[in-house]
């Protein structure tokens, strides 16, 4: 009876913190949400090969960082249940880069990154031509959708740069796993 | 001391939760819900400088926005490739910083015009945007944000931020075409965007530093009669060729068309931005060509006599612009939809590959050089049995009375079936024949788009590759006459094979 106790409470406790909860995940859908157009097949073969098992979870980061000084905070981070999303093409080339190390300094995951720093004004005169301005934020966020990685220690983001790479900041990668 | 390990863990959970934001959820509405999140663009609106008694202000100002946005071509198009989820996000105050309604306002997410000392550049806490949406649109892509403040203003960049002013939808719709098309701004004026490298040009699609016509990387768009570089007169207002300023320098970078969104407010895309978008729409986070597949894995086992469904399905596009190319071992079908019904007995024992190339043909599209408008995929049927027989053929034609040249069924054999039987279009050439015999008897034709008998044929014996249960080679299907001919063929190459049973059958109906 105790142990049952403890394992609902235990629930009630880890369930909120991995956003489980129906508001946030309200019409989010899942890998294998309920709203994906699938066709019934009528009569037919079986599958000789069982569904592969996707990893339907990410952990989605937002970062603030202040570039001058490489200052990072994380605002929030979550796990979410869908897959991390995917491309098709060619890789894409990006002016910023978030990596995420491992404890030995070993980069285990990268991809690339808007840069979040710039923000861009466009106005047009009296006959509708425009003209722009850019500014560049003191602080500015990112938002990361990561893998779930055994071993990953800390999240960098880095601004590429033909003569190497700038660190903008890190942070630590989360310890609450899925 | 189970227990207290226990407890231990409970208690490092609760303090980790304890340092989690206390973020207060919001309530969340969908705009646009065209499909499953992972399969999906998924774009947050959020609404800053709404009170609570804003809140059906805040939905009609995005239903206005996102209406005006997916009203343009080509998000018109390809607008189910979108969901779009509001937030209603409740500040203290209305309006923004600086802004119709004072100097300071308490918003939820920070809005402030005369952002970096620029009167209308309206700017947001990114912050609080960013997680606010992770809150309640964990699968989001992308942010807009819209203020509730008539005074005209905006910006672009990670977040796109709009006031409510109407003016500024036109510039939240060309921002998306820098956030989502990477493409660049083509007017002359300021801008401080590091200059196009002259060895490997713009990284942009609309802007070259290459003058010669055969190097310019919208080529396929420029008629041969336009003079590159084109002169920007009234002349060739609508003409896709090349002219001289762009990117912020009014010489040596060139533009597509002389009127673009990406330089004029209220213009269209012109043809190069919207091939753009189009192909950037396709390597969009989440999209997939082939988005699911029935069955789903590339291995399928027949051990009955059933037809086997084979189908894919992809985001829907309006108009549709796909074309679907089947093939069963190497041989072409009929069948121009996604799906493809196969007849175990006709397919003959053993393993058979099928193959499904998918293409977007848009018109808006004339250079893929990444084959992003492209997918294939494939199956390897195994076919265990060697006793059935051909049914059921007839389902095929279906509708399309009249019709020319329907093209559900298919050729020969009957071992391939249209699965849903496109019927017939209008009747060009009188009568028509719509649908394919499909394994019904000896190949029975069935004109106007009546149902053709279900007969029975037993399978081919195993080495009798002519029997196949494949198609007859060609792309007839949707070519009157030939069709015909083609579905005369496979009746003939039926009726040879014809054995005593099956006539036996045939001679009773």
């Amino acid at each position: 009876m105790l142990r049952l106790a403890n394992f609902i409470l235990t629930l009630g406790l880890v369930v909120p913190l991995f956003g489980c909860s129906g508001k946030t995940e309200h019409g989010g859908g899942s890998a294998t949400g309920d709203a994906a157009p699938v066709q019934k097949l009528a009569a037919g073969p079986a599958n000789v090969e069982p569904a592969g098992a996707e990893p339907v979870r990410h952990l989605l980061m937002v970062v603030e960082l202040e570039p001058a000084t490489h200052v990072a905070r994380t605002l929030t981070s979550r796990s979410v249940n869908l897959p991390l999303p995917r491309r098709r093409g060619p890789a894409q080339q990006a002016p910023w880069r978030v990596d995420v190390v491992g404890q030995s300094g070993a980069v285990l995951y990268s991809a690339p990154l808007q840069d979040a720093a710039t923000v861009r004004g466009e106005f047009p005169d009296a006959n509708g031509q425009l003209s722009g301005v850019t500014a560049q934020k003191k602080v500015a966020a990112v938002t990361l959708r990561l893998p779930w990685l055994d071993g990953a220690s800390e999240v960098r983001v880095v601004k590429v740069a033909e003569a190497g790479d700038l660190e903008l900041g890190r942070v630590a990668y989360p310890k609450v796993g899925p | 001391m189970k227990a207290i390990k226990h407890w231990v863990a409970v208690l490092t959970l609760l303090a980790l939760s304890a340092s989690a934001p206390a973020a207060r959820a919001a309530q969340v509405e969908s705009l646009r819900e065209s499909g499953p999140a992972d399969k999906r663009f998924n774009i947050a609106v959020l609404g800053d400088g709404y009170r609570s008694g804003d809140q059906a202000k805040l939905k009609t100002d995005a239903q206005g926005i996102i209406d005006y946005v997916f009203g343009v071509t080509p998000l018109k198009q390809y607008a189910q490739f979108f969901n779009v989820k509001l937030v209603h996000v409740v500040s203290n105050d209305n309006g923004a910083d600086n802004g119709t309604y004072g100097a300071t306002r308490d918003t939820a997410l920070g809005a402030n015009f005369n952002c970096d000392g620029i009167d209308r550049l309206l700017c947001v806490d990114d912050g609080k945007v960013a997680t606010a949406a992770a809150q309640d649109v964990p699968e989001y892509n992308f942010a807009i944000v819209i203020v509730n403040d008539p005074k005209y203003g905006g910006s672009g960049g990670s977040v796109c931020a709009s006031s409510s002013n109407e003016q500024s939808f036109e510039v939240l719709a060309h921002e998306i075409g820098h956030s989502l098309a990477r493409l660049a701004d083509e007017y002359s004026y300021e801008g401080n965007q590091p200059p196009c490298n002259q060895q490997q040009d713009c990284n942009e699609a609309n802007a070259t530093v290459r003058n010669s016509r055969d190097q310019i990387k919208w080529k396929d768009w420029i008629d041969a009669a336009t003079p590159v570089p084109t002169p920007a007169t009234q002349q060739y207002g609508s003409v896709t060729g090349l002219f001289e300023g762009a990117r912020y320098t009014p010489t040596g970078i060139y533009r597509p068309q002389l009127n673009c969104k990406m330089r004029d407010l209220g213009a269209d895309y012109c043809s190069v931005c919207t091939e753009q978008f189009v192909r950037s729409i396709w390597t969009a986070d989440n999209i997939q060509m082939v988005e699911s597949t029935l069955p789903a894995q590339p291995n399928v086992h027949s051990d009955t006599c059933d037809p086997i469904l084979l189908s894919v399905t992809s985001p829907p596009i309006s108009p549709s612009t796909y074309q679907y190319v089947w093939t069963v071992d190497g041989k072409l079908q009929m069948q121009t939809t996604g799906s493809l019904s196969l007849l175990p007995g006709a397919l003959m024992q053993g393993q058979h590959k099928v193959d499904v190339a998918i293409e977007d043909k848009t018109a808006m599209v004339r250079t893929d050089a990444n084959g992003v408008l492209k997918e294939q995929f494939s199956w390897t049927v195994s076919v265990s049995k060697s006793d059935c027989l051909i049914q059921g053929g007839g389902g095929a034609g279906g509708a399309g009375a009249g019709g020319a040249s329907g093209s559900g069924g298919t050729l020969a054999g009957g071992g391939v079936s249209g699965a849903a039987g496109n019927g017939g279009a209008a009747g060009a050439s009188g009568g028509g024949v719509s649908g394919g015999p499909s394994g019904g008897v000896g190949g029975v034709v069935s004109a106007g788009g009546a149902a053709a008998g279900a007969g029975t044929r037993p399978s081919p014996p195993p080495h009798d590759s002519s029997g196949c249960g494949c198609s007859v080679p060609g792309t007839s299907s949707q070519l009157g006459a030939a069709g015909l001919g083609a579905l005369l063929l496979g009746g003939v190459l039926q009726r040879r094979r014809r054995p005593a049973t099956s006539r036996r059958i045939a001679r009773r109906r």
